[in-house]
């Protein structure tokens, strides 16, 4: 064993108490960033997978109406500008679009959708929803309905069908297999049962789309075979904006993310992300202050040592090492322990579930923390550096004693 | 084999400040191998100065010193730690033992500090550890022993890495009479059985009457009181 992992060691096992304490101070702090970020970090992604996950991440729609000069080029302007008359709401040739769309870096599902706006009505009830008309298999890779049905079917909907959300269900007083009819803004009427009832989080009924089949809602629009707009979903939510340009200029559409219509969840995610990384860094300094201190108390107590240590012929560099890999044991050790300290937090707070906002439904978790291997060896090699830095003062007041101070007596 | 394991030539030494002191002043003194020489002198005539600068533990205002050949003011710090190492054994009015380490860690830590030590040398200084009494204690920390054990112990720690030299300063200034001369006496088997230079400072004129060669430090020179034919 070379001599200043010996040394270092030895003033670590004679530390005694204060050893452990200042150990146990670095594993809290270890443990508060793996558990701050992980619970942050977990709840952005819950929010992600319930709301924004329930949602097309990016839509494309037809090209905005652009008015047009009238006059040929040369010829004297007289009040040239004029509105088309009849504004495009479907999208040209949509089947080519979403398949070339689909084939784009980090678009994962396309789905050819006509939405609208109908009054669902039951009874004397009624209330004013958005209509989501699309083929199943395609639209729930976006919304991932299946995973939120409470009874029913969405997959394999039938033309008759609409899978409506439980406040909806509430409100209306309907369940599986009632009837309801839908009229359009047009002023169609049609008749479709509960082929589905799902809980997607959101309480507001008359902000909460109801689904059909895309032949259902061509019908029900008058739009005859054509689409309104196409959702697409993305292996990562946050590419949203780059899709949304690079789709509109390949394609000349009219383009929509959810980044951009969500502005204030996105300013929460970063003030979130911002608070989490502050108190990581204000505790992991925190640790660094209470090593430096221990550190130097442990050179004042060891000068005699260390001088005699030196007299003997121990190189400046050599004690350098011992301090500093006395920081490094009080690093590693304490980060393992904060480690498990902070995935056993989270665990803990995972396992306390959340009030049920139905019967029967299965309890989220109350804190959604998640244990990302990357934060937890960050936080580690951060502990470790910042160990590092703070030993550095103290290793060199150490190293540069003056042996015949000390000898003196 | 250097002739001298300690040369030093026109030795000067002035403390800055204020007042600038002058401590040691034309000082000239050569040291054969295994020589057991005393140095006596009052309190705060440069004693302890002196065996600083011929330890490389401090730098002379002027003049050179050689150790085994080596002349100090050639050598870069590193160099003259491992000079220190190697060649030099210290032994301290206070024991200075490190706390944290046993009787025999303590005796072996010039070893330590430059690697391993091999079993043979392990070997070596249990023998010696067990020839100055202390061979049921290796296991026992500092604060464990009396203070003439402790000096005992520091006495194996100089003589660990077989070196040319060792430098005392009042070793048994911090031991009672009887203690004293114990310690003593082994400074003088080593010294006889090992063929190691001595150089001890000490206010005991009984002591330093004992050893081959006396030297005095008066107003700034060294004087030779004594030296056996
Ligand atoms: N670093 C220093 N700065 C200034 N003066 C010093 C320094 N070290 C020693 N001195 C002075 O130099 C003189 C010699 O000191 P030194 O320690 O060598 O004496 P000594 O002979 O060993 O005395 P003692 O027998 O008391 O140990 C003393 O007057 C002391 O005050
Ligand atoms: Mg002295």
């Amino acid at each position: 064993m070379r001599f200043e992992v010996r040394l270092a060691l030895r003033h670590l096992l004679a530390g005694g108490w204060q050893t452990v304490l200042i150990v146990a101070g670095v594993a809290m702090a270890v443990t508060l960033v793996i558990f701050i970020s992980g619970l942050i970090f977990g709840l952005q992604r819950r929010i992600v997978t319930t709301i924004i996950g329930t949602i097309p991440q990016v839509t494309i729609s037809p090209p905005e109406p652009t008015p047009r000069v009238l006059a040929p080029p040369g010829a004297p302007l007289v009040a040239t500008v004029e509105p088309r008359a009849i504004q495009r709401t479907t999208i040209d040739q949509w089947q080519l679009v979403t398949d070339a769309v689909s084939r784009l870096p980090h678009v994962s599902a396309a789905s050819p959708e006509v939405d609208g706006q109908a009054i669902i009505t039951r009874g004397s009830k009624e209330l004013g929803v958005p209509v989501i008309g699309a083929d199943p298999d395609g639209r729930n890779l976006i919304t991932h309905l299946t995973d939120h049905l409470i009874v029913g079917h969405y997959l394999g909907l039938g033309m008759d069908e609409v899978v409506i959300s439980y406040q909806q269900a509430q409100d209306l007083s309907v369940w599986l297999h009632d009837r309801v009819s839908l009229t359009a803004s047009t002023g169609q009427i049609q008749v479709f049962r509960i082929g589905g009832i799902v809980d997607t989080g959101g309480f507001q009924s008359t902000s909460t789309p109801i689904y059909i089949t895309l032949r259902a809602a061509q019908a029900l629009f008058g739009e005859g075979t054509d689409v309104t707009n196409i959702s697409l979903t993305l292996d990562d939510s946050f590419q949203a904006n780059a899709v949304a340009d690079q789709v509109a200029a390949i394609f000349g559409v009219k383009t929509d993310s959810w980044m951009r219509n969500n502005p204030q969840v996105l300013s929460a995610f970063r003030a979130q992300s911002a608070t989490a990384f502050l108190i990581s860094a204000f505790s992991l300094v925190a640790a660094g202050f209470a090593i430096a201190s221990v550190l130097i108390v442990s050179v004042l107590k060891r000068s005699r040592e260390i001088g005699i240590l030196k007299a003997m012929g121990a190189r400046g560099q050599q004690v350098l090492l011992t301090f500093t890999l006395e920081g490094l044991g009080i690093a590693i050790v304490g980060a393992i322990v904060g480690v498990f300290g902070g995935c056993g937090l989270i665990l803990l707070f995972r396992a306390i579930p959340q009030p049920t906002r139905f019967p029967g439904q299965t309890p989220d978790a109350l804190l959604p923390g998640i244990i990302d291997p990357r934060a937890i060896g960050l936080a580690m090699l951060a502990a470790i550096f910042i160990t590092v830095v703070a030993s550095a003062l103290p290793a060199r007041q150490a190293a540069r004693l003056d042996p015949v101070e000390v000898i003196r007596g | 084999m250097a002739d001298w394991v300690v040369e030093a030539r026109d030795l000067q030494k002035v403390y800055g400040g204020v007042e600038p002191l002058e401590v040691l002043h034309d000082v000239n003194l050569q040291v054969a191998p295994g020589e057991f020489t005393a140095v006596v002198g009052q309190s705060g005539s440069g004693k302890s100065t002196l065996l600083n600068l011929i330890g490389a533990l401090d730098r002379p205002t002027a003049g050179t010193i050689a150790v085994d050949g080596a002349r100090l003011d050639q050598l870069t710090d590193d160099e003259l730690a491992a000079l220190r190492n190697t060649r030099i054994g210290f032994i301290f009015q206070y024991h200075h033992l490190l706390d944290d380490f046993t009787c025999l860690e303590n005796a072996l830590m010039p070893l330590y500090i430059r690697g391993t030590p091999t079993p043979a040398d392990e070997a070596r200084v249990r023998g010696l550890l067990a020839r100055v009494g202390l061979g049921g204690r290796l296991d026992h920390r500092p604060n464990a022993l009396s203070g003439g054990e402790q000096q005992r112990t520091a006495v194996v720690r100089a003589l660990a890495v077989q070196p040319k030299l060792v430098l005392a300063d009042e070793p048994t200034g911090n031991l009672d009479t009887h203690s004293g001369n114990d310690v003593f006496a082994l400074m003088r088997e080593m010294n006889r059985a090992s063929g190691v230079a001595f150089i001890l400072v000490t206010h005991d004129e009984r002591l330093a009457a004992a050893a081959e060669r006396e030297l005095r430090i008066e107003d700034g020179h060294l004087v030779e009181v004594r030296r056996a034919g």
